[in-house]
């Protein structure tokens, strides 16, 4: 029985690992957004102690760099990838930007909603999404709608 | 800067300026502005600079007093017009600093965060953006 347990564990890791080294360097290559993550890191670095703006800011914590981290993973492959910054309450801002008159800026708390607002052409919009785990959809549209 | 004692109401047609002190509050590529700069907190209300009555010297030596305060590196300013805040139906009010006579703040924003953004990136769409 343990040899035949052996066998299929060994078989789900095999499985495993043909299935995720390919996504990996998938993720590792241009489509990802490794860039974008190393970006979250100096924000984090450079923003984790209070008053980091001279104005008071509040510091990142470290709940809310691991939202956006998750946030950022879970882009589609190719799919833009934002500049990283951050507002003086705390949060992590992503900004998606086409020009002057077209540029959506999200930011990312670690309570687990999205505060955003754009400038499309001449329409504006602005609003807040819930976000779990992966990238919703709206987010996407949004990003698209640029 | 103003005198004590002195110090006038703000005027619409004033200009005003924040001090960047982190180096992703401005796009070095096009030297524009971003809605960060801008947003308030921690209380509902943004510090500002007055440039009336204030030299060039004396608007830059308050940005490295706000910049020395964390030990920090002050990148330029973002300049605008008091006018971009009123039309985002914000008030901007004279509140004199001992350190600083020509502070002012940017009040009556709204408390929900992505309204906050959107009167946001409309002001910084309109800031200049003025290397130190």
């Amino acid at each position: 029985m343990n040899s035949v347990r052996d066998r299929s564990e060994s078989i789900s890791t095999y499985i495993d690992r043909a299935v995720k080294a390919p996504q990996q360097q998938l993720r590792q290559s241009r489509l990802g957004h490794h860039a974008a993550l190393d970006e979250l890191r100096k924000v984090w670095d450079e923003c984790r102690v209070a008053n980091w703006d001279g104005y008071d800011a509040l510091p990142v914590s470290q709940g809310t760099y691991e939202a956006a981290y998750r946030l950022i993973d879970s882009l589609p492959l190719g799919f833009p990838s934002p500049a990283i910054g951050a507002e003086p309450d705390g949060d992590v801002t992503l900004e998606w930007r086409k020009s002057r008159t077209r540029t959506l800026s999200v930011s990312v708390s670690a309570n687990g909603y999205l505060h955003y607002a754009g400038l499309f052409g001449l329409g504006q919009r602005y609003g807040t999404l819930s976000h779990f785990a992966d990238a919703p959809e709206e987010l996407i549209r949004l990003v698209q709608d640029l | 800067m103003f005198d004590n004692g002195a110090v006038p109401e703000v005027e619409s047609n004033e200009r005003v300026a924040r001090f960047i002190i982190f180096s992703r509050h401005y796009r070095p590529s096009d030297k524009s502005v971003k809605p960060d700069a801008f947003m308030p907190h921690p209380r509902v209300e943004l510090s500002l600079t007055r440039h009336r009555e204030a030299t060039m010297a004396e608007l830059w030596r308050e940005g490295e007093r706000v910049a020395a305060l964390r030990g920090a590196i002050l990148y330029g300013r973002a300049d605008v017009n008091v006018e971009a805040f009123l039309n985002q139906q914000l008030s901007v009010i004279a509140n004199p600093l001992p350190e600083n006579l020509n502070h002012a703040d940017a009040v009556l924003w709204p408390t929900e965060k992505s309204a906050q953004k959107m009167k946001a990136t409309i002001i910084a769409q309109q800031a200049e953006f003025v290397d130190f």
